[in-house]
């Protein structure tokens, strides 16, 4: 945790610029969470506009987040990613939406462990080979 | 009646273990909810090669989320995440850090 799922029309992101967004969303989310990268995860799904949820835009950005953190760090992502899809794959920042959703750390496990609550995690837990969100 | 939706990078979970990983996460799920194995529905989608990252760089990691009844408590709730943790990661092999297990109320679960 956490995934960002960037679910775009076929063959509308380069299989060359995944990489270069995949480290960006990472570096946006590190940014605002101070979480270690090691666990971040992004998935790139292409999926035609028409089959997609109605009222979403051609691109879509599907954050999924540790629950607990304050609206404005949520927006701060949010924005991020959707700045650095728009700049690396040359998209207009007008046919990107997106959301992040949020569930409770006590919900999920990851590397064996129940995520800790956001705050609560002790000094061991961003050694580099811990578990984020 | 409870449900697992399994996230697999291309190539990192054979087709081979497949059938063992859906027999073992319906008879995990119903053994803690109760139910019929054979109603349990598990999907699985696969990332290809090139669309999956984790600290941005390639992944190997699998995500199985499971759909669970509303206001199922936390023993049962912690019993599940980690039965089928142990299951993945004696099934496939995988690194010990290749998995994330969720556990999410759904209505109708």
């Amino acid at each position: 945790m956490p995934l960002y799922r960037c679910i775009a029309p076929p063959g509308a992101i380069a299989m060359e610029d995944r990489p270069k967004i995949a480290k960006a969303f990472t570096d946006v989310h590190c940014d605002v969470t101070g979480a270690p990268r090691d666990f971040v995860h992004v998935h790139f799904y292409d999926r035609p506009h028409e089959e997609q949820a109605p009222g979403r835009l051609p691109y879509f950005i599907d954050g999924a987040n540790r629950a607990g953190r304050p609206p404005e760090a949520r927006e701060r992502i949010l924005a991020g990613v959707k700045s650095a899809l728009s700049e690396i794959a040359g998209i207009s920042p007008d046919e990107i939406s997106g959301r992040i959703s949020e569930t409770p750390a006590s919900w999920m496990m990851e590397a064996g462990e129940i995520l800790p609550e956001p705050g609560a995690e002790g000094a061991e837990w961003f050694a580099p080979s811990a578990t984020s969100s | 009646m409870i449900s697992f939706a399994c996230i697999v990078q291309e190539d990192a979970v054979p087709d081979s273990v497949r059938e063992t990983l859906s027999t073992e996460l319906a008879r995990i799920g119903t053994s803690i909810f109760g139910g019929d194995a054979e109603k349990v529905t598990v999907d699985f989608t696969e990332i290809p090669s090139g669309s999956g990252f984790r600290g941005g760089e390639p992944s190997s990691a699998s995500l199985v989320s499971s759909s669970v009844p509303v206001g199922t408590d936390a023993e049962a709730r912690t019993r599940l995440l980690q039965e089928v943790n142990d299951m993945w990661y004696r099934v496939t092999g995988c690194a010990s850090d290749d998995l994330l297990v969720s556990a999410l109320d759904t209505p109708g679960a």
